[in-house]
């Protein structure tokens, strides 16, 4: 049974379609990039499996670990075991990362019908977490996200997600706007997270991230539909070439 | 004898509204305890005597006058309010934990505690002192004839009809006195507890006419405190005071009538927490005039979280210039309170800074009323004043009245407002649900790091600490009625 199944999924944003019948597969153990110009629905994508509400979806079924989780909200979504590290991190002043990252933590454990972690054995896990990312105690104490920098930033989304352990994680545009040493903080965090029981979908508009996380297959997103997919170095093709090629394609879909 | 004179009509006073259950009861406290305090000195007799003329001229406040407007007093009205030093404290346990924690014993410092009115001596604790500084009681001061309390006892404080009672009233309360150049470093810590030993729970009632508790003291009916504080910080001296209110008993009902006056010398810098628990069948009237002078700094920290029918009213007159002033609120309010915060900042003077931010959280049917006033007088060139009220409801039914209000005289000033009504951000709230949280935990969340915006910036640890937790269990009960 596949990890994640994506079939003809179909969404809109304010009554206008961007996603135009998406299918995708990902298996346990896999990594998937998904790439593709600005607008074609990569990050639209992203949020929707996240359950993000500001999207509808039109047609189609999404089922994660055999279970349709379109009608399950985004806490949920998390319970089951996803993860979207989002492009643009939210400032939360007021919280702390460290009781965020509890409270968080132990909503997902509710879920799943397992008893809290008591403070001291969290406080303990978290310590064992923070090397990963270069995340130190001082951080750990200020709000999220607030007044971080746009590399803390996603360092943060990261750290989380080597907090909360998903079995799928959503990594969208998670490169935008990251020096090179920023850059491997994250692809290590991500690499570190690698195994055969989870998967995970990295969204980006560069080959440069696939680098550092390298993928086993590459997709390309065009104007709502996937027109292409390859291994890795179809994105050292897209580097290349550039998408125009692809987005003529799309223009005039194959099989019509 | 020849006809009498015409007497002499007294200007324009409301004698009607004199005519209250809980005005009379007032007046004749007083004219029972002039009868019987000979020892006061003339001075402050004669400042009690005037006050109380005040007030009988005035009577308490209507709705029909404009700063009373959202805030109608009839249910304290109608309570006849026995003094409550004429109470002797129950002292069962369970009113000696609920002083515990009002006392807060984890805050360690200097500690001044009255209950019903009275000094504690047993529970009050204070430790040494930089040389000159005065931490006392006011009985004391004045038996001892001290000369700050002569000078600026009764000199800042309006002719509100509430301080006027306080002044009539107060026979006791707290006297800070902090010499020219002196830090001291550990806070001082005033309380006022009372207990009232009438609890509307007995009966059920719920119209401030319970029964007395079960011991065996006499009280009919509801009682009224009235603490008093008289803060003088010397230039450059530096001082940093809280000022906890609560009651003792879960539902008990009585009023807290109380009334700050801070002098803040040049260069002398002011930290000031005032930690509002009463019971939320109290009534809570709370005055605070501060009087600032060159290049000064006083920051105020009013957290309102008890009650069930608050009147805050805060006068800041910035007599010179280079100074500071920083008044942050928090208040919340669910079931039926009523929380009200009116604040005056005077700018008189040139190159003067003053931030001002209220943050109201509303549940139930609770509701808010802010009045926020900013004088700039034509001297106050480049005066610098922000002004920001935030309030979030969380039910249909709560509501809030917020009012800036500016009168700006001065031509180069930078005087801003804004008053924000609203919900929690829906992008967060899906940020925190992408972690995992469920939609309540996320809002209960949110809600929390709105409130403790203004908490984070109080000095003291073990104040921020106890409200943290105090709001973080406000939330979770909203939520919990919700479901």
């Amino acid at each position: 049974m596949p990890l994640l199944e994506i079939r003809n999924l179909h969404a809109s944003v304010d009554g206008k379609e961007i996603l135009k019948g998406i299918d995708l597969t990902v298996n346990a153990g896999e990594v998937h990039a998904i790439m593709g110009p600005n607008g074609s629905g990569k990050s639209t994508l992203a949020q929707t499996l996240a359950g993000h509400d500001a999207y509808t979806i039109t047609e189609g079924s999404v089922t994660f670990n055999g279970k349709d989780i379109l009608d399950l909200g985004p806490d949920e979504r998390a319970g089951e075991g996803m993860f979207l590290a989002f492009q643009y991190p939210v400032e939360i002043p007021g919280v702390s990362n460290t009781y965020f990252l509890r409270a968080a933590y132990n909503a997902i454990r509710a879920y799943r019908g397992e008893p809290e972690l008591d403070p001291v054995k969290f406080i303990a896990y978290l310590k064992s977490k923070m090397h990963i990312v270069g995340m130190d105690q001082a951080m750990m104490k200020r709000s999220v996200n607030a007044g971080f920098s746009g590399g803390e930033k996603k360092r943060n989304e990261i750290f989380q997600m080597s907090v909360l352990e998903p079995t799928l994680a959503i990594l969208d545009e998670t490169d935008s706007g990251l020096d090179i040493d920023a850059l491997r903080l994250v692809a290590d965090g991500v690499n570190a997270m690698r195994s055969p029981e989870r998967a995970c979908i990295v969204v980006t508009h560069y080959q440069r991230l696939l680098d550092y996380i390298v993928p086993d297959v590459v997709h390309v997103l065009v104007d709502g539909r996937i027109v292409r997919s390859g291994g890795k170095e179809l994105a050292h093709e897209l580097e290349a070439k550039g998408y125009g090629w692809l987005e003529e394609l799309a223009a005039v879909p194959a099989g019509r | 004898m020849t006809t009498t004179a015409p007497t002499p009509t007294k200007p324009s006073a409301p004698v009607a509204s004199v005519a209250t259950p809980a005005g009379d009861a007032f007046l004749a406290e007083y004219a029972a305890q002039s009868r019987a305090n000979g020892h006061a000195p003339a001075w402050l007799s004669e400042r009690r005597a005037a006050a109380a003329a005040l007030f009988a001229a005035s009577g308490l406040p209507t709705t029909r006058q404009e700063s009373w407007r959202k805030t109608n007093l009839q249910p304290l009205a109608t309570i006849a309010f026995a003094h409550a030093e004429s109470l002797a404290p129950a002292r069962s346990d369970e009113s000696s934990a609920a002083l515990d924690r009002l006392s807060l014993p984890a805050m360690g410092g200097h500690r001044l505690v009255f209950v019903n009115g009275a000094y504690d001596r047993d529970r009050s604790s204070i430790g040494p002192l930089p040389a000159g500084v005065t931490v006392t009681t006011l009985a004391e001061a004045w038996r001892a004839g001290d000369a700050a309390a002569a000078d600026h006892y009764g000199r800042y404080v309006d002719d509100a009809p509430f301080s006027a009672i306080n002044t009539a009233l107060a026979h006791d309360g707290a006297l800070i006195v902090v010499p020219a150049g002196v830090h001291v470093e550990t806070p001082i810590h005033l309380v006022f507890a009372c207990d009232s030993g009438v609890d509307i729970r007995v009966d059920g009632r719920g119209d401030g006419r319970g029964d007395p508790r079960g011991d065996d003291r006499a009280a009919a009916s509801p009682v009224a405190h009235h603490p008093r504080v008289l803060i003088v910080a010397g230039a450059n001296s530096r001082v940093t005071v809280v000022e906890s209110y609560g009651g003792l008993g879960v539902g008990d009902v009585y009023l807290t009538n109380a009334v700050t006056e801070v002098v803040v010398a040049e260069g002398a810098e002011v930290d000031h927490t005032k930690r509002q628990l009463e019971s939320e069948a109290a009534f809570h009237m709370s005055a605070l005039h501060v009087v600032q002078t060159g290049a000064s700094r006083f920051t105020n920290h009013n957290i309102a979280l008890g009650g069930r029918l608050v009147r805050n009213d805060l006068a800041v007159q910035i007599d010179a210039s280079e100074c500071d002033t920083l008044l942050h609120g928090l208040y919340m309010g669910h079931g039926r309170q009523h929380i009200d915060n009116h604040t005056r900042l005077e700018h008189a003077q040139p190159h003067c800074h003053s931030f001002e931010l209220y943050k109201g959280v509303l549940d139930g049917y609770a509701t808010g009323v802010f009045t926020g006033r900013i004088k700039v007088y034509q001297d106050a060139q480049q005066t610098d004043a922000v002004q920001e009220n935030r309030c979030l409801l969380l039910s249909d039914t709560a509501t809030i009245n917020t009012q800036p209000q500016l009168e700006i005289f001065a031509d180069d000033v930078k005087c801003t407002h804004g008053a924000s009504v609203g919900e929690l951000d829906v992008t967060q709230l899906t940020y925190l649900r992408t972690r995992g949280l469920p939609d309540a935990e996320a809002h209960g969340i949110l809600t929390y790091a709105y409130a403790n915006e203004i908490i984070e910036r109080i000095p003291v640890e073990a104040v921020r600490d106890e409200l943290e937790g105090l709001v973080r269990s406000r939330v979770r009960e909203s939520q919990r009625l919700r479901d």
